[in-house]
């Protein structure tokens, strides 16, 4: 994983919210069921990638939903 | 592999029934502030269609039948056999299909036949008819619909914005012209829990588990049925998915790399209307499009519920499509 990665995958993500997203938008927690769908798509499509809903639960942050996905990638 | 092909036979007509009450979800309670705009960009549904306990599955099937036959200048007299498929029956004992037959003044020799399945049942019920059709039975209808909205729970989110309530007709005949039908039907139980109504509760669906389920599956079953029938996908004229929701069916698309003008929608005026959306869209769609649509290689897929999926590869022309019905 390099910092560029990451930084790409946030973008990807950050894509995904509203214009007034909130300050919490890294952690999954904060993401409505609705966010969580376009974030599987934009991950699917970018990525090729299919996060399941059990790796929603597992990752707390969005670096740890980079690091399923790049997991899932290799 | 349920990879398969069905010869001489070919669909005669579509029909379709909705209620009469119409709800958006522009003006819906069940959102907060911009919810509701967020949700309909989204999934591309607003106006949806509510029984209302009403009316059942069946008076829309039966309605859109009647027409149907109307329309075809079929007698009722001919009809070899009838299909109902709904997971909103009349009643549990016994199936609503002799029910149908007999409002629908068929005659006795028809074999009548219930199959309970969602969103993949129009696929299904088309292959079970067409392979009836392809020996010495000669005309069928297949009706599917569902008044899903029945067994919701009003404040459940995930769900109430999203359905909708229709019926359907098919009308298939055998036909001595070269036609085939191909069929790749698929099932995995393992996620019957994604959507499910458990005895005396409402229906639930796990939504991030069903959309899984649909990114992953469709486009390779798709992709799989167009080798097996020497189809390429660029040769498709008409898409036509069960319209579960914009996001989903876009990525399908996408995945497919099918252009957008090939793909039937009609989300935004009936929403997810379960098992009668791929007739139902057909419907709405050829009575805009008529001339265009009169001929043409159509892919039809169905995928929800089950977890069950399909996917059919047909060349239909000449076909009877009356205007949708109100009831």
């Amino acid at each position: 994983m390099t910092a560029l990665e990451l930084i790409s995958f946030k973008q990807t993500i950050k894509e995904e919210f509203p214009e007034n997203f909130p300050d919490d938008w890294e952690l999954i927690s904060s993401w409505s069921s609705m966010q969580m769908l376009l974030i599987m798509t934009a991950i699917d499509d970018q990525y090729k990638v299919l996060i399941s809903h059990e790796d929603f639960k597992q990752a707390t942050s969005v670096e740890e939903l980079f690091e399923i996905t790049r997991q899932k990638n290799n | 592999m349920a990879l398969f092909s069905v010869d001489n036979v070919r669909i005669a007509g579509i029909s379709a029934a909705i209620p009469k009450n119409e709800v958006r979800n522009e003006s819906s309670k069940i959102f907060k502030e911009d919810e509701a705009a967020q949700f309909i960009s989204t999934t591309g549904i607003d106006a949806r269609r509510i029984s209302g306990k009403k009316l059942s599955a069946s008076d829309l099937c039966t309605a859109s039948a009647a027409q149907l036959l109307d329309e075809l200048n079929w007698s009722t007299q001919d009809i070899d056999i009838l299909i109902f498929v709904s997971q909103t029956p009349d009643q549990t004992i016994p199936g609503t299909a002799t029910a149908i037959q007999h409002k629908l003044g068929l005659p006795k020799t028809c074999m009548s036949l219930d199959i309970n399945q969602g969103c993949s049942g129009y696929v299904y019920g088309l292959s079970v008819l067409a392979s009836l059709l392809s020996g010495q039975l000669k005309k069928g209808l297949l009706l599917v619909g569902d008044t899903i909205t029945d067994l919701l729970d009003p404040a459940d989110k995930s769900v109430v914005p999203v359905f909708s309530d229709a019926g359907t007709a098919t009308a298939m005949e055998y036909s001595d012209e070269k036609s085939t039908m191909y069929f790749n039907l698929q099932s995995d139980g393992s996620g019957k829990s994604a959507i499910e109504q458990l005895p005396g509760e409402f229906m639930k669906m796990k939504g991030l588990e069903v959309f899984n389920f649909g990114l992953r599956e469709v486009a390779p079953n798709i992709k799989a049925l167009s080798l097996f029938s020497k189809t390429p996908i660029e040769s498709i004229d008409y898409l036509l998915l069960h319209q579960a929701n914009l996001l989903l069916n876009e990525s399908i698309r996408k995945k497919l790399a099918i252009p957008k003008d090939k793909t039937l929608y009609s989300l935004n005026k009936y929403g997810n209307t379960s098992n009668a959306s791929i007739a139902l869209t057909f419907a709405d769609s050829f009575n805009s499009l008529k001339s265009a649509m009169n001929e043409g290689t159509f892919c039809l897929s169905g995928f929800g519920v089950g977890l069950l999926w399909g996917s059919c590869i047909v060349k239909i022309s000449h076909i009877v499509c009356p205007e949708i019905i109100e009831l």
